[in-house]
């Protein structure tokens, strides 16, 4: 089975809003059309649903033509959960997945016994059961999404099109959503769902097109298509930019022209949150020596003003450690607890240049590692009075 | 859940039955079925010629009228899927208004040298016309325009245009022509004959019968044109039959019977909280039930609350129709 489009534009009353768009969706593939707010995402779905007439190019079943198909045919292929807030009234969650039957009931909707065992089997698929008897006006929306999903499984289609399906749900819910669209994939249904959502659609998707003032950017991959300049420019976030390796947006530091006074020294996981947090504050800062590939270094290169980065599994080398030891010079130093190995024990030496360190270790574990003088914190909250104490925070802060 | 949607369905045919005994029997001369028994049978009875001949017609028309309106009700709320859409969001009660005042303020008749004798008095032709272009125009609108939403503002507009024109009939007529078009506009059952009651059998019966059928794609609609459209209901065909039958019940009884205000409005309602259902396939047999069970206990009130008097069977319906939409917003139950 393969869902495609061909030379796709898709807008309202002749005037285009996507153009041009060629897609494929096998079965049992999960693709998302991926685009910020207002790149035409929902227009093109509700084109490729069918809802609307496309204003050039044709929309594929199998090679049959959508738009040379009945209704009931039509439904028989692709189902459709869209973005609409619902008011079923009085309707139950299995009266409302019991409409996806529509195509296959008879002239009064009455349903059988086949249609009976569809509704619960595709309840049972989105765990749902329990929302059978409980009225749809009363669900939260994760379970009316649940629901809506259901309803388009009992369709019994080829291809599912989602229009923003985990946006407005909590996180338990999106996740939830997300293992949910892998499932029907499993089961040989073509998905397709359009998102802002980047991260779910790294990791959920098998392939992704990325939408942009009404056109395809690229498509392919999400490994290949996610770069971090391609999203860029279509996100055209300065403030934040994506991070390749974790899959999600980090804020980076905010003036990133304005030189940092505080540096910060971590690895193997301890930093990320204090460098997060300090990126959220808006205060800029320069890290390392950090090894490449460490969770600490994926945050750092988009957080950090200035990173020094040693190859991973490799001593820090002595040329590495001075680039370091030379922005360090004059500037506080925060310790982030680090493990000290014998891979990066060149990092203590780093505190003997520094202005002064503030560190989250405990006192005597501190002494054993350096001779230095510190300030002790436990929490970023207690950092941040202790730049505050310092006057090292940004005119906002103080 | 069942059980109890079968109890009520009862419980609303005993309610619809004993309503029309009732409307049948109490008047301001009490009669008895043996009155109307004498008279069938051929004896010269004026109590049963009054049951047979004013009584019998005009409790049955209050009971279609009733039926029709409600479904129209009930079919445009859930098409437009506002709760606030009634049998007249169309603009049919002005066209038809328009209809009648063109005739009795302007003395021009919409259709010339047209007459059926007793069934089609001038009247009421003038009513049915001005309801048809209502129609007309709105059909014509309907295959245009892609949204619910834009349908249901130029219903309104329409509406407004056709009150608009007959306004300015009336500061132009005489007084005397005024009262007799306030008089139509108020709406009674009191006029109605056994023809008349033909023709609004004729009509309204099988167009109910055809509401029924519609249950199916109805309850598809509840999620939305875009929902519908996908689930396989040809949504354009749909919203053809929808507004014309919505159209032809209203217009039908308004022409017969004048403005029945709030009954469309208010009894789907009612039917959707007693039965705490949104399936058509049980809404729209208790809302037909229901329509034609309180429309006649309203005919009945408008008699009898100050007999001699007839009261206009709207004051009834809003009076009732009124707390009851108040009541329904309040419990925050007004769920299409």
């Amino acid at each position: 089975m393969k869902f495609s489009s061909v030379n796709l534009s898709a807008g309202y009353d002749g005037r285009v809003v996507v153009d041009c768009v060629n897609l494929e969706v096998r079965a049992g593939e999960i693709v998302a059309v991926l685009g910020p707010n207002g790149a035409g995402k929902s227009t093109l779905l509700k084109t490729l649903a069918s809802i609307l007439k496309p204003v050039n190019g044709a929309v594929y079943v199998d090679g049959r033509r959508t738009d040379l198909m009945n209704p009931s045919e039509l439904a028989k292929n692709i189902s459709v959960t869209l973005t609409e807030k619902i008011d079923a009234g009085f309707m139950t969650g299995f009266e409302v997945v019991a409409l996806g039957r529509y195509p296959y009931s008879d002239a009064f909707g009455r349903l059988g016994c086949e249609d009976v065992r569809v509704v619960e089997e595709c309840l049972e698929l989105v765990n749902a059961k329990n929302l059978a008897s409980k009225p749809f006006s009363e669900m939260s929306d994760g379970e009316k999404q649940k629901i809506m999903i259901a309803r388009a499984l009992a369709q019994k289609p080829a291809v599912i099109l989602l229009d923003e399906p985990t946006s407005f749900l909590d996180a338990k819910h999106r996740v939830e959503i997300m293992l949910l669209l892998r499932r029907i994939a499993e089961k040989g249904v073509a998905v397709l769902i359009t998102t802002h959502d980047v991260e779910l659609a790294l990791r959920l998707c098998d392939r992704v097109v990325l939408l942009s003032e009404g056109r395809v950017v690229c498509s392919g991959e999400p490994e290949l298509v996610l770069r971090d300049e391609l999203l860029r420019e279509v996100y055209t976030t300065e403030k934040a930019s994506f991070s390749e390796e974790l899959g999600t947006f980090e804020v980076s530091s905010d003036s990133r022209s304005e030189k940092p006074a505080i540096h910060v020294v971590c690895g193997g996981g301890t930093g990320y949150s204090i460098m997060r947090f300090l990126a959220r504050k808006s205060i800029p800062f320069t890290a390392g020596v950090l090894h490449s590939g460490d969770v600490d270094c994926c945050v750092a290169r988009t957080c950090a003003v200035e990173c020094i980065v040693e190859r991973a599994f490799e001593k820090i080398s002595p040329d590495r450690l001075e680039a370091c030891k030379k922005i360090v010079e004059g500037k506080t130093v925060i310790d982030s607890a680090f493990p000290v190995g014998v891979l990066n024990e060149a990092n203590l030496e780093i505190f003997e240049v520094a202005d002064r360190v503030i560190s989250f270790r405990e006192k005597g574990e501190f002494k054993k590692l350096s001779c230095r003088e510190a300030t002790f914190v436990k929490s970023t909250k207690e950092l941040l009075r202790c730049l505050e104490e310092l006057r090292l925070l940004p005119f906002l802060h103080s | 859940m069942q059980s109890r949607n079968a109890a009520i369905m009862v419980l609303l045919i005993i309610f619809l039955f004993s309503s029309i005994a009732a409307g049948i029997l109490v008047g301001s001369v009490n009669a008895s079925i043996s009155d109307l028994i004498r008279y069938l049978s051929g004896k010269n009875d004026v109590l049963g010629y009054i049951i047979f001949n004013v009584r019998i017609p005009r409790t049955l028309a209050a009971a279609i009228a009733g039926a029709s309106l409600a479904v129209s009700g009930l079919l445009l709320q859930t098409y437009f899927r506002n709760p606030l859409a009634g049998p007249y969001v169309l603009g049919i009660s002005s066209a038809a208004s328009f209809g009648v005042a063109l005739y009795v303020l302007a003395g021009i008749s919409l259709i010339p040298n047209f007459s059926f004798g007793m069934m089609f008095p001038a009247f009421i032709a003038s009513a049915l016309a001005g309801s048809a272009l209502a129609i007309l125009l709105i059909l014509a609108v309907a295959a245009r325009v892609k949204s619910a939403v834009t349908l249901l503002i130029v219903g309104l507009m329409i509406g407004y245009m056709f009150s608009a024109v007959d306004q300015i009939l009336i500061t132009f007529a005489n007084a005397k022509r005024v009262q007799l078009y306030i008089l139509w506009s108020f709406g009674t059952f009191s006029g109605v004959t056994w023809d008349y009651l033909k023709v609004m059998t004729a009509i309204l019966i099988p167009c109910l019968v055809l509401t029924v059928l519609l249950s199916k794609p109805l309850n598809a609609m509840l999620l939305g044109e875009n929902y519908a459209k996908t689930m396989g209901v040809n949504v354009r065909a749909v919203r053809v039959v929808v507004i014309s039958l919505s159209a032809v019940f209203a217009a039908i009884v308004t022409a017969y019977c004048g403005i029945i205000a709030f009954v469309g409005l208010a009894v789907p309602h009612i039917a959707k909280l007693a039965l705490k259902a949104s399936d058509h396939r049980i809404l729209i047999p208790a809302t037909i039930l229901a329509g034609a069970a309180i429309t006649v206990t309203c005919d009945i009130a408008a008699r009898m609350l100050l007999s001699p008097v007839e009261l206009p069977i709207s004051v009834i319906t809003s009076l009732f129709g009124a707390p009851v939409v108040v009541y329904l917003v309040l419990k925050r139950s007004f769920s299409v």
